[in-house]
C-alpha cells in the first residue's frame, strides 16, 4: 500500500519529480513571448479574424501594439 | 522507511513557491494543528484523506508521494480548511495546483476525462457550463421543458450568449493553451469492463493497470495517506 | 454577526450588472427571474448582457481547461461591466469566489494584468479592475431597510433553515460581510420578512457537491450530503434556504437520487435566498418557477397556501 508509489516510480528520485513538476509550471506560466509560442497563437487569432466583421477591425486596431512583439520574438532582443 | 526519508526533495516547496505565481502560499508556516482535517467534508467520508498531512508532504518535499496519490483527487474544493487555518494556508490552490502537477506525471486523467464535455460542449461552444440536458428520467418527467418554466418566470426561453462572446472565449482558450491541453484529454481513453478484452481482463487481476491508454500514459494511483477505512466504495480506480 | 463595517463599504447604486449564473439559468430559473425583478423592486436596476459568458470556474478547478485561460476570462466578463461603469452583482457563490480572487490577483500582478490585457486589446476590450463584485445577499443585507419596507407576503409561521455554503463564506475568509464559523446574516434577513429560523446541527457542512466529486467521486458526494440531510430532516424546517445555485441543485436533486437508492424519504424543499425575498416581496408565483424544483413540492405548495399567492 504504502510502498506501491515507491515502485512505480521505480528508480526516479522525488528530486527528479519535483524537477520535471517545476519545469512543467515554468513553462506553464511564463509571460516571455518567444517566437514559438507567438507562432502557436498564430491559428487562434486567425479564427477570430474569420468569425466576422467586428472581430476583423478590433483584431486589426491591435496590430500596431503586435509588430514591435513580433520584431522582438524574431531578432530576440528588446527593443528602445 | 529510510530510503523514503533520503528520497524527500528539501528545497521543493522553496524553489516552487516563485514559480506558482502566488497560487501557493504559507505553507512554511504550517502549525500542523490539524483543523482542516477535522472539519473537511472530505475527510469525513474517506478517513485516509488528510490535508494536514499532504501539506507536511510538500513542505517537506516528498513529491512523489503526494502526486501518486489518490487522496489528492478527493478533495471537495470547500475551502473550509482555508477558513479554519490560523496561518491562512489556502489549501484547495494546493490542490488545484498538484492535480495539475499529477496530471503532467500521467495520474489523474480518467478523473478529468469524465469533466471534458463541461468545457468543451458546453462551456466553449455555448459559453454556459452547465447545459439544460437532464439524465435523469424522474427529473426529466417532473419538470419538463424547461424553456417553458423560463417563459413563465418572465425570462426569454433560452439563455444565451452572443456569437462574438462565444468566438472570443474561443480566442482566450486557442490563445492561452486551453484549446491544446483539451485536445490532450481528448486523447484519453477510458477502459470499462464491459469492453475489455480477455487479454487486458488477465492484466488488471494480477496488476492494476499502468495502462498506455490513447496518447496519454495513465498511471495507477494509490491510497498513499493509509487505508482508505473501510469504505466499500472508496477503490482505487 | 455580520461585519458592519464591511456591509457600509457596499454602495447603493442605481443600475448594478446582473452576473448570470449557468445553473441558475439552466436549472432553477426562479433564481434568475426573482434575482433580477427583487433587485428592481429595491431601486436597484439590474443591467444584463448577452456577451457575458460564464465565470469558467467550473472548467478551471475541475482542471479540464488550463489554468491560464481563466484569467483572460475571469478579465473579460468584468470588462464587461467595467464598460458599463458599474459594480457586479453574482447570484452564485463559486462565480463570487472566482470573480474576485482572481480579480485581485491580477489587480495585485501588474505583470499578469498586462498579458492579459494583451490578450483583451486584442478583441478591443480591457481589464482596469475597477468592478467590484458582491453577492446578491450581501446586496440584500445592504439593502434590509428597503425589503424591510416592500414586503407583501410575510412569511409568518414559516420555518426555515439557512445553508451558506462554502466559497463565499469560507473562500473569501477576508472580504465576506460576515464570520466564516457562525454566520447571521441570512437568519437577520428571515427574521425581517416574518420567518422562523429553525437551527439544525450541520449548518456549517458542506452541501456534497464537493466540485466534481459529485460526478467523480458520486458515492462520497452523495455520503456527505446525506449527512447534511439527515441533519435537515431533523429539524424538520419548511425549507431550506441556500445562497449558491450549485449547493441549491445539489441539495434538491440528491434528496430524490438517496429516495431512489435507498428507499427513504427527504421531502424538504430548497430554496436560493433570491427566491425567498422574491417570494416575501410579493412577486408572482410563476416568477418564483417553482415548477423547476425537484423535492418537496407539495410542501412548497402548502407554504404558498399559507403565506398567500
Amino acid at each position: 500500500m504504502a510502498d506501491n508509489f515507491m515502485e512505480e516510480y521505480g528508480k526516479e528520485t522525488s528530486r527528479d519529480v519535483s524537477m520535471r513538476t517545476k519545469k512543467y509550471f515554468s513553462d506553464l506560466f511564463s509571460l516571455e513571448m518567444p517566437l514559438g509560442r507567438m507562432m502557436k497563437m498564430m491559428p487562434g487569432m486567425l479564427k477570430f479574424m474569420m468569425h466576422g466583421k467586428d472581430t476583423r477591425e478590433d483584431l486589426f486596431k491591435f496590430m500596431p501594439q503586435m509588430m514591435p512583439m513580433m520584431k522582438e520574438a524574431i531578432t530576440g532582443k528588446k527593443e528602445g | 522507511m529510510l530510503e523514503q526519508v533520503k528520497d524527500w526533495d528539501d528545497d521543493f516547496y522553496e524553489t516552487f513557491k516563485p514559480i506558482a505565481m502566488g497560487f501557493v502560499n504559507e505553507a512554511e508556516k504550517c502549525l500542523q494543528c490539524g483543523k482542516c482535517t477535522g472539519q473537511c467534508p472530505a475527510a469525513a467520508v474517506t478517513p485516509s484523506y488528510n490535508p494536514r498531512k499532504i501539506i507536511r508532504d510538500l513542505v517537506y518535499g516528498n513529491v512523489k508521494r503526494v502526486l501518486s496519490s489518490v487522496e489528492l483527487w478527493q478533495c471537495f474544493f470547500c475551502s473550509g480548511c482555508y477558513s479554519v487555518c490560523p496561518m491562512d494556508i489556502n489549501f484547495p490552490f494546493f490542490v488545484f495546483m498538484f492535480r495539475l502537477a499529477a496530471m503532467n506525471e500521467g495520474y489523474g486523467w480518467e478523473d478529468v476525462k469524465q469533466l471534458e464535455g463541461y468545457a468543451e460542449k458546453s462551456y466553449l461552444k455555448d459559453g454556459i457550463t452547465v447545459s439544460t440536458f437532464e439524465r435523469n428520467p424522474f427529473v426529466m418527467d417532473n419538470i419538463g421543458d424547461i424553456s417553458k418554466i423560463r417563459v413563465e418566470a418572465g425570462l426569454p426561453p433560452e439563455r444565451t450568449v452572443s456569437p462574438r462572446g462565444i468566438a472570443e472565449i474561443n480566442m482566450i482558450s486557442d490563445l492561452s493553451g486551453m484549446t491544446a491541453f483539451m485536445k490532450q484529454i481528448g486523447g484519453v481513453e477510458l477502459l470499462d469492463c464491459t469492453t475489455c478484452t480477455d487479454e487486458q481482463a488477465k492484466r488488471c487481476k494480477t496488476k492494476p493497470m499502468p495502462s498506455k491508454v490513447g496518447k496519454i500514459k495513465t498511471h495507477h494511483r494509490y491510497y498513499n495517506y493509509g487505508e482508505p477505512g473501510g469504505k466499500k466504495n472508496a477503490e482505487a480506480r | 454577526m455580520p461585519r458592519l463595517d464591511k456591509v457600509a463599504q457596499i454602495p447603493k447604486p442605481e443600475q448594478i450588472f446582473f452576473f448570470k449564473s449557468c445553473v441558475a439559468s439552466n436549472k432553477y430559473p426562479g433564481i434568475e427571474a426573482c434575482g433580477t425583478e427583487s433587485l428592481r423592486i429595491l431601486g436597484v436596476e439590474p443591467v444584463e448582457s448577452d456577451e457575458q459568458t460564464c465565470c469558467g470556474g467550473f472548467v478551471t478547478f475541475a482542471n479540464v481547461a488550463a489554468p491560464t485561460a481563466s484569467m483572460p476570462a475571469v478579465a473579460r466578463n468584468l470588462s464587461l461591466a467595467e464598460e458599463k461603469n458599474l459594480d457586479t452583482c453574482v447570484v452564485c457563490n463559486g462565480c463570487w469566489t472566482f470573480l474576485n480572487e482572481f480579480g485581485h490577483f491580477m489587480n495585485n500582478n501588474a505583470e499578469v494584468k498586462g498579458s492579459v490585457n494583451m490578450m483583451l486589446n486584442m478583441m478591443g476590450r480591457e481589464y482596469k479592475g475597477t468592478s467590484h463584485v458582491f453577492h446578491i445577499a450581501e446586496m440584500y443585507y445592504r439593502l434590509k431597510d428597503d425589503i424591510s419596507k416592500h414586503v407583501l407576503r410575510p412569511l409568518k409561521g414559516v420555518k426555515i433553515a439557512t445553508h451558506y455554503g462554502c466559497h463565499y463564506l469560507g473562500g473569501g475568509k477576508y472580504s465576506a460581510i460576515d464570520d466564516a464559523q457562525m454566520p447571521t446574516y441570512m437568519e437577520e434577513l428571515i427574521d425581517l420578512m416574518g420567518g422562523t429560523v429553525v437551527p439544525y446541527a450541520a449548518n456549517r457542512e458542506c452541501c456534497g457537491t464537493g466540485f466534481t466529486q459529485i460526478i467523480n467521486g458520486k458515492d462520497l458526494s452523495l455520503d456527505h450530503t446525506q449527512r447534511k440531510l439527515d441533519s435537515v430532516q431533523e429539524a424538520d424546517p419548511d425549507m431550506l434556504i441556500v445562497q449558491c445555485p450549485y449547493c441549491h441543485s445539489q441539495l434538491d436533486r440528491v434528496q430524490q437520487q438517496l429516495n431512489f437508492r435507498q428507499g427513504v424519504n427527504y421531502q424538504t424543499p430548497v430554496l436560493h435566498i433570491a427566491q425567498l425575498v422574491g417570494m416575501a416581496l410579493g412577486l408572482p408565483v410563476s416568477q418564483l418557477a417553482f415548477a423547476a424544483h425537484v423535492s418537496g413540492r407539495e410542501r412548497l405548495e402548502n407554504v404558498l397556501d399559507r403565506v398567500g399567492r
